[in-house]
């Protein structure tokens, strides 16, 4: 059999099939999942891989500028979603996926997951600034909840003790990465809750540095919540804040950071201890000085050093007080006399005995009343009369009534 | 300021329970601006002297607290504690 009707070049059909797969606009931008495979970056920057599923393979190929992008490096095996457009190479007809964009399956799920948690504990108030325990000026023990191997324990131990040496240090000994992790940091930060310390420390240690799941489970976030003592964490990036550091009472950029945070300097204290105590004794001293000083002012003074200086004029000023007292006395009772004789005098005129000076006798019966006429007595009647000086007794031996 | 420095004289004036470092040299800080001002009666400043030497010591007490090692806290045996 001939060759009939029109002959086509090979470069014509792969334009063909690049016009064909034009035409599809489903073709043009699409999402592909996929795994990894044959993964390779070209020195010129491009890179080279072949995105498979259980069944099919496809080339493809992700030029420089867009894999200069990337926030992670490609490996063989990682599930991945693809975005990009299918193309042909024409040089050897190859259709391949020309990506774009590459975002690890896992992480794009793990991501949504945890901003779906963080709002969940955000609603519950575990974020909120005032629920946040405050960190004590000087705690009586430090906690701290980490990997017993590596630099992270010995970092917060050189800081701690440089900082205040001897502060007493608990260690939890924790796994912070792996499947066994979430647990041993709740059993880690609970034993804290019991512990003989006043704050605590939450570090990741050791390892590859990279896996921080562990610090974005909703019972981490339960247990820092719990914890009722404050916990420091030194967990995430500056720029990958995890739930553990958004729980926790204080956020340290570093273990180093964290031990910082967690003790005053023990010099400093020293210091302002000497220093408030000097004060203490040097006020006490200047009061007592104060005082005595008062006290030698007061004894200073005339009435201690010599009492008569100070009592004399006073007794003099009290005896010329009394002076005056008597004299003022003394003229009340004569004026009381000069008026007393007065009244004697008065009662001296009409006394009847002043009538008697003048000659005039008084004559009474023998029975006491006075005579004024003569026929009150007969003859032989005893008298008595009263003259001014003395009396005599008579007898009536006449009378006449004229 | 006059006002609550007084008060706080009143509130714990005399109570050497255990205090916190921070709140012994607070208090510490106080009686002596007390005493500093000097208005004080002699009895008072004795009280406020033995009442702020009695806090030194408690805050070098906790300053002496030291420790030679890392403590070793282990799961089990807190749990049963």
């Amino acid at each position: 059999m001939l060759p009939h009707g029109k002959i086509y070049s090979v470069t014509q059909v792969a334009g063909l099939i690049q016009s064909a797969i034009q035409r599809s606009p489903e073709l043009a931008r699409l999402w592909v999942r996929g795994e990894i495979t044959n993964y390779k970056r070209h020195s010129s920057g491009h890179l080279y891989l072949s995105i498979k599923d259980s069944a099919t393979v496809i080339r493809a190929v992700m030029f420089r500028g867009h894999a200069g992008k990337l926030a992670f490096e490609p490996a063989n095996g990682q599930d991945c979603f693809f975005l990009g457009y299918v193309g042909l190479y024409p040089k050897e007809t190859q259709l391949q996926f020309y990506v774009e964009e590459i975002l690890p399956a896992g992480v794009g799920e793990e991501a949504l997951a945890l901003e779906a948690l963080k709002k969940k504990l955000q609603a519950r108030g575990y974020f909120a600034p005032e629920r946040k325990r405050p960190i004590p000026h000087l705690p009586l023990a430090v906690g701290v909840v980490s990997s017993p191997t590596g630099a992270v324990i010995q970092d917060i131990q050189k800081v701690l003790w440089r900082r205040y040496p001897g502060m007493p240090i608990y260690l939890y000994p924790a796994a912070v990465q792996g499947k066994e992790a979430v647990e041993s940091i709740v059993r880690g930060l609970s034993a804290m809750a019991r512990a003989p310390v006043d704050v605590v420390i939450l570090a990741r240690g050791g390892g590859s540095a990279e896996d921080l799941s562990a610090f974005n489970t909703e019972q981490v976030a339960d247990a820092l919540y719990q914890c009722g003592k404050p916990v420091i964490s030194a967990v995430g990036h500056e720029t990958d804040v995890t739930v553990a550091d958004l729980v926790a009472d204080l956020r340290a950029a570093t273990p180093s950071m964290a031990a910082e945070l967690a003790v005053p300097i023990k010099m400093d204290l020293m210091r302002s201890l000497v220093d408030v105590h000097q004060r203490l004794q040097g006020s006490l001293l200047r009061n007592l000085d104060r005082s005595s000083e008062r006290l030698q002012r007061a004894a200073g003074s005339t009435v201690l050093i010599q009492p008569a200086r100070w009592l004399d004029p006073r007794r003099e000023q009290l005896m010329r007080l009394e002076e005056k007292q008597l004299l003022h006395i003394q003229r009340i009772l004569a004026d009381k006399q000069n008026r007393i004789q007065k009244e004697a005098a008065r009662l001296q005129a009409l006394s009847p005995l002043a009538t008697l000076a003048r000659g005039y006798a008084v004559c009474r019966t023998e029975d006491g009343r006075i005579l004024v006429k003569s026929d009150q007595v007969e003859i032989g009647d005893r008298l008595h009369v009263r003259l001014a000086e003395g009396s005599l007794q008579c007898q009536v031996t006449e009378r006449s009534t004229s | 300021m006059n006002a609550t420095d007084k008060k706080d004289l009143t509130s714990t004036g005399g109570q050497t329970a255990a205090v916190t470092f921070e709140d012994g040299i607070q208090r510490l800080e106080l009686l002596v601006r007390q005493l500093e001002r000097g208005e004080l009666t002699l009895e008072q400043s004795l009280a406020c002297f033995e009442e702020g030497i009695g806090l030194v010591k408690q805050c070098q007490s906790q300053l002496e607290r030291t420790a030679e090692k890392i403590q070793i806290l282990t799961g089990e045996k807190q749990e049963q504690e």
